[in-house]
């Protein structure tokens, strides 16, 4: 048993953002966020809130419920705004793509596969021979084990959400945020899913955030991962991942954490 | 396979019907025998004033039917897709859908004259309400994380409208479609019970009561249950392929 390991790979880390002379992909400087709660008092979830996604990075979030995994998300895309603080990104020219929890809804079953992945560029009015260009080098890049002239719910749970990280990974995103996006599945998709955008991440080299309930999620995928504390969030303890190599769930570093 | 249960009740229905007549249970004045409605049957097909008859019909219910689609598919669209919309027009459509058509058709006989205008305007005026309802409630039932979706990824108005709204309507539009067909034929046919049309099935059963002819009567009322549930067929074969989705 290589305890001693895992036991300094759960230690609290300080926060140091990744070293490099690359600026981070995300920045999240000194946020501070209320969401209105019941009877007008409003909720703080976020005080001076401080998190860095490296380039290429992939960072995991885990929380309790409510303790705000979502908002921040949210706040990242730009669909809601901080109070205060701010939240810079490196290439604020490029999209940011969120994959969400529920594939079901969040892709459109009229659609075939193909042109589910392709819509962020269509809707962006990009001309029909510059999207099957993008098309062409997504599948050099990363593996795509199914006809894209089928329809979504012609796929297995994992493979629906696959399309809708490729539908993310297509448009060259400054990040991608997935917001649980294992939770819909069961064990063998799971599996299939993390194994698949493990490769993903790693060929396309993608700054990603991803929440999760279950720290197993992020074994092998988030290079590191900020466990939040409860309302106002802060990030309890980062740990670091170490490398890959581990095949049962007990050999997970996160295992031993309960929340 | 499926088919033979179906049918298999509706011959054993038959057989008891042809028993009923045959022992004489009910006085064959209100039940003549599958038999007779059978002769008479044969004896209609043969005749090219039936045909024209039931053209008649079918073609009021459908102009109607038509006019109502045109106007009230697009509007369910919008009016379900935009929430202030929504809430102005709710009401009225209730209202309107709550006036039962035929009782407009008196009205109709005065703005439009007796020919096939008053008729058709009372279809439609009966479809209309059905359609926007349907359709507008179909486009607000449809999930929320789909639009959004869409306007994530940088859609646009036209894009959200022709790419989501749209599509995610369809299944709704179909059922307006079936419920509002239905409904057509039915007005139609009571339009022509009401004031003597040249042609029309509605007509025919009036003239065929008066005349005492239950065969015909019996005739007339079968051949409209089948054009019913012919268009009712049609639309669902249609659908199934349309949203191949659901």
């Amino acid at each position: 048993m290589d305890t001693g390991c895992a036991m300094e790979a759960l230690a609290p880390k300080p926060f140091s953002p990744p070293s490099g002379d690359a600026p981070p992909a995300i920045d999240i400087r000194h946020v501070f966020r209320r969401n209105p709660g019941r009877r007008g008092k409003a909720d703080a979830v976020f005080e001076d809130f401080s998190l860095r996604v490296g380039q290429g990075e992939v960072v995991g979030l885990f929380g309790p419920n409510g303790s705000g995994k979502t908002t921040l998300l949210n706040m990242v895309a730009g669909l809601l705004r901080p109070d205060a603080g701010e939240i810079v990104h490196a290439a604020p020219q490029r999209r940011v793509a969120y994959v969400f929890q529920d594939y079901k809804n969040s892709l459109f079953p009229w659609f075939s596969v193909e042109t589910n992945i392709l819509f962020p560029l269509a809707a962006a009015g990009m001309p029909v021979k510059m999207r099957r260009e993008r098309l062409t080098r997504l599948r050099r890049t990363v593996d795509i084990p199914f006809g894209l002239d089928k329809y979504p719910y012609q796929l297995s749970g994992g493979q629906q959400q696959y399309v809708s990280v490729l539908r993310g990974l297509i448009g060259d995103p400054s990040v991608l945020l997935l917001d649980e996006p294992f939770s819909a599945l069961d064990q063998a998709s799971t599996a299939w899913l993390r194994e698949v955008l493990r490769r993903a991440f790693a060929a396309c080299r993608v700054s990603a955030l991803m929440v999760s309930h279950d720290l197993a999620h992020f074994s092998d995928l988030a290079a590191r991962v900020c466990v939040l504390s409860g309302r106002p969030a802060r990030v309890a303890r980062e740990i670091l991942a170490p490398r890959r190599g581990r095949k049962r769930r007990e050999d997970c570093p996160y295992a031993g954490i309960a929340q | 396979m499926r088919h033979v249960r179906p049918l298999c009740l509706l011959l054993v229905l038959v057989v008891l019907w042809q028993a009923v007549a045959l022992l004489g249970l009910v006085n064959p004045m209100f039940l003549p025998s599958p038999a007779e409605v059978w002769d008479k049957a044969r004896h209609l097909s043969r005749e090219g004033r039936f045909l024209g008859d039931v053209a008649a019909t079918l073609w009021r219910a459908l102009a109607g039917f038509g006019l109502a689609f045109c106007l009230g598919a697009p509007g369910g669209l919008v009016v379900g897709a935009s929430e202030k919309l929504f809430a102005c027009f709710e009401l009225p459509i209730d209202y309107f859908r709550s006036i039962p058509p035929v009782v407009a058709f008196p009205l109709a006989l005065l703005l439009f004259g007796i020919g096939e205008a008053s008729r058709i305007a009372v279809v439609a005026f009966g479809c209309l309400p059905i359609l926007l309802v349907t359709v507008a409630a179909g486009v607000r039932s449809g999930p929320r994380l789909r639009r959004d979706v869409a306007r994530c990824m940088g859609a646009g108005r036209l894009r959200l409208f022709w790419s989501v709204i749209v599509p995610g309507a369809l299944p709704s539009i179909f059922v307006g479609t079936r419920v509002a067909l239905s409904m057509a034929v039915i007005i139609a046919v009571v339009t022509e019970m009401l004031v003597g049309a040249r042609f029309g099935l509605g007509g025919r059963v009036t003239a065929a009561q008066i005349a005492y002819d239950t065969p015909e009567l019996y005739c007339d009322i079968i051949v409209v249950g089948l054009a019913g549930l012919a268009i009712n067929k049609l639309c669902a074969a249609l659908q199934a392929r349309v949203v191949h989705w659901e």
